[in-house]
Parts: C-alpha cells; structure tokens; sequence
C-alpha cells in the first residue's frame, strides 16, 4: 500500500488478490453436449460417467461435471508425464484445456497416446489451442460452467510458458491416433479441438 | 489519553448491549457472561508442529493441525485446519476442512473442502462444496454427493453396471466428427 492507499496500483503478477476472470466466452457446443448426455445417462440410471481433468484444478470445473453426473478425477500436475497412473479405458472424458499449448510436440504426442489410453471406445478428449506464435503465456487456469461456458484467470503464481504455435494440420495429425480431431475456432483465435477414441 | 492529561471519554465507555424489550437488563460485554456459543466457536484444539501423532484422533471440538499425523482424524461435526506446516497421512472426517499443509489421505467433509494456495492433497474427497485456491495441488477423485454417505453407497453399488444407453447417447458421442483428414 503507498501513502494514498486507495490509489496504489495492485501488485502485478502474483499479488495476493487473484485477477477477476475474463468475461465468459460462449458455450462450447462440444462440451454442453457432453454434459446434457452425461446427464441422460445418470437419470436412465447407467453407469455413472467419469471425467479426467488435467492441470491446474478449477473447484468451479468439478463443480460444473459433478453436478452433470460425471465422477470427476482431477491430475493437478502442471507437467504431466506418461506413463499415467490410471487404467485403460477408465475414463468418458478427458479436459486438458490449454496445457498442450506449452508442451513440445515430442512431449504432447506421447501424453495424447495416454490420454487416448484412458479413454473408453467413444471417449473424447477436449482441449484448447490459443497460441498465434511463440510466446511466454502464463499458466492459466479454466472454469467451466454449467452452460458450457469458460472463462479463465492466470494462476497466482506465474509459470510461463513458451506457447508453441499449432496449425490445425498439426493438430489433426497429432490426434491422428486418436482418430483425428474436429476443431472448432472461436474467437480472438482461441481454438476448441475435441478428439474421440474410437479404436 | 488526550495531551492534557484527561482520559478520553471513550477509555471510560464500554459498550452496552441492550438484552430484553425493556432494556432493564442492560448490561455492558464486559458483565455479560459468554454464552455457550461463543465459547464453541472461540474453543479449538491445536496440534503444535512439533507433535507426531500415530493413530485415530477422535473429537468434538475444532482442530487445527501443524504436525505430523499418520491414521484418521474424526471431527464430525466441527471444522478441520491443516496448517502450513502439517504432514498429514490419514484419512480425514469433518464438518469443513481447510487444507493448507500437505495431505495424503481420503477427505470427507459434511460441508465443504478448501485447498489453500501452496497446498497439497493426494486422495479423494467426498463434500458437496470444494473450493481450490491457485496454487493448490491436488491429485484424486471427487466425489460431490450432496445427500450424503445413503447415495454414495448406491453409487457404490451402480459402478458395476453397464450403460443401457445405445453408444449414440453416450457421454462425448453427441457432435459429428470432421470427415478425417
């Protein structure tokens, strides 16, 4: 606090008081999709759906696939490595959000293969891709609402990243093992990729 | 104490609270004697960072843990804090549970689960809030079963059936795909 509280500026890039979150984007239709269904299954009394988040942690995310059926299993680590812990085809869903933007392509193809892993046959995989050329971005991390939406906030503690850029023909050809990849461009460049298992 | 010496009037005041709808038994806070629930909410048991513990801790009152702690910690109907300092390896049972330490153990709260900015969880929790502050690591499921431990059993039961929805109606098979590329 400077001599005249009231007009010093709030310490950039780490203070105590988190950045309020960008406005909202508009509702993914994937994952609004995704959650409707998640729901239909739960009420015609299946088995309960389960969701993999990859990560920094949103209590707002868990909360949002919590309350549309999914058992929502949370891996926090910033850099996750393969191989990971958890069985072949465990999962329904996997959101990675933005983390293979700061991986390498030899990092990300090899967690793509886990990911793909740990999914069911029909599973999908969701993710973000922002970046318009290499740059430190900080780690941000993502809320997902009830409707669909997202918005974001850098974490607290700033971990940047160098973004490596990604055309789609590099997406599609990273998810090829997948078997491929619809990608969807939203605005301000940020693109929604969704991969679904289907070997 | 003003410079001329004189005591301030507020140094002689206390406050009055006024109790009844006459207002004759108006007494100040310092003659008003606690009541019992202000004396539940100001009472906490602390385990100092030096205390180890081996076992199953069991109260009813709220706790604060800055040490080592290896077993279950039971607090049913009262609140949890893990400090900065606490190793925690047990499972634990509150009515809220604020983790700030480093916790390896299942997590069951009655009400709410908040992971502090340099935490770290390692198990599951079961509440139906969760708050995670940035800077919180956590690895495990979550389980937000908001009826409490009646559904979490018939959920238990439910993990072994099979989804009787065609694939079309499965979780993730609602958009087209993009003819590959």
């Amino acid at each position: 606090m400077g001599l005249f509280g009231w007009w010093s500026r709030r310490p950039e890039g780490g203070g105590e008081d988190p950045a309020p979150p960008e406005p909202r984007l508009g509702p993914s239709g994937p994952l609004a999709r995704i959650l409707a269904a998640a729901g239909e299954v739960v009420e015609a009394g299946g088995r309960q759906p389960r969701a993999l988040l990859v990560g920094p942690p949103s209590g707002r995310t868990i909360e949002t696939l919590a309350g549309a059926g999914f058992r929502v299993t949370v891996d926090g680590e910033p850099e996750p490595r393969p191989p990971l812990e958890y069985r072949d085809g465990e999962f329904d869903l996997v959101l990675a959000f933005d983390l293979p933007d700061g991986l390498a392509d030899e990092d990300l193809a090899p967690l793509l293969a886990e990911w793909s892993r740990v999914l069911r046959r029909g599973g999908t995989l969701w993710f973000l891709a922002a970046c318009g050329g290499e740059e430190a971005v900080p780690l941000r991390r993502w809320d997902l609402w009830p409707d669909g939406s997202l918005s974001s906030r850098e974490v607290l503690r700033r971990v940047d990243r160098t973004c490596r850029r990604r055309s789609n023909r590099d997406l599609e050809r990273l998810a090829r093992p997948l078997g491929g990849a619809e990608i969807t461009l939203r605005r301000d460049g940020l693109r929604e990729i969704v991969c679904r298992r289907r070997t | 104490m003003s410079i001329w010496g004189r005591k301030e009037p507020e140094e002689e005041q206390s406050p009055v609270i006024m109790t009844g709808e006459s207002g004759s038994e108006a007494r100040t806070a310092a003659e008003r004697p606690a009541t019992k629930g202000a004396a539940m909410e100001t009472r906490k048991a602390i385990i100092g960072p030096s205390i180890q513990v081996k076992g199953e801790l069991i109260g009813k009152e709220d706790l604060v843990i800055e040490g080592k702690v290896e077993g279950v910690v039971r607090l049913r109907d009262h609140h949890l804090v893990i400090g900065k300092t606490a190793v925690i390896e047990a499972t634990l049972e509150a009515k809220s549970i604020r983790i700030e330490g480093t916790v390896r153990g299942d997590v069951v709260a009655g009400e709410r689960v908040e992971l502090a900015s340099g935490s770290t969880l390692t198990g599951d929790i079961v509440a139906p809030r969760i708050s995670i502050a940035d800077g919180a690591r956590f690895k495990g499921s979550v389980d937000m079963d908001r009826s409490g431990a009646g559904k979490a059993e018939q959920s238990a039961k439910k993990k072994g059936a099979v989804s009787t929805l065609p694939p079309g109606k499965e979780p993730g098979a609602g958009a087209q795909a993009r003819p590959g590329s």
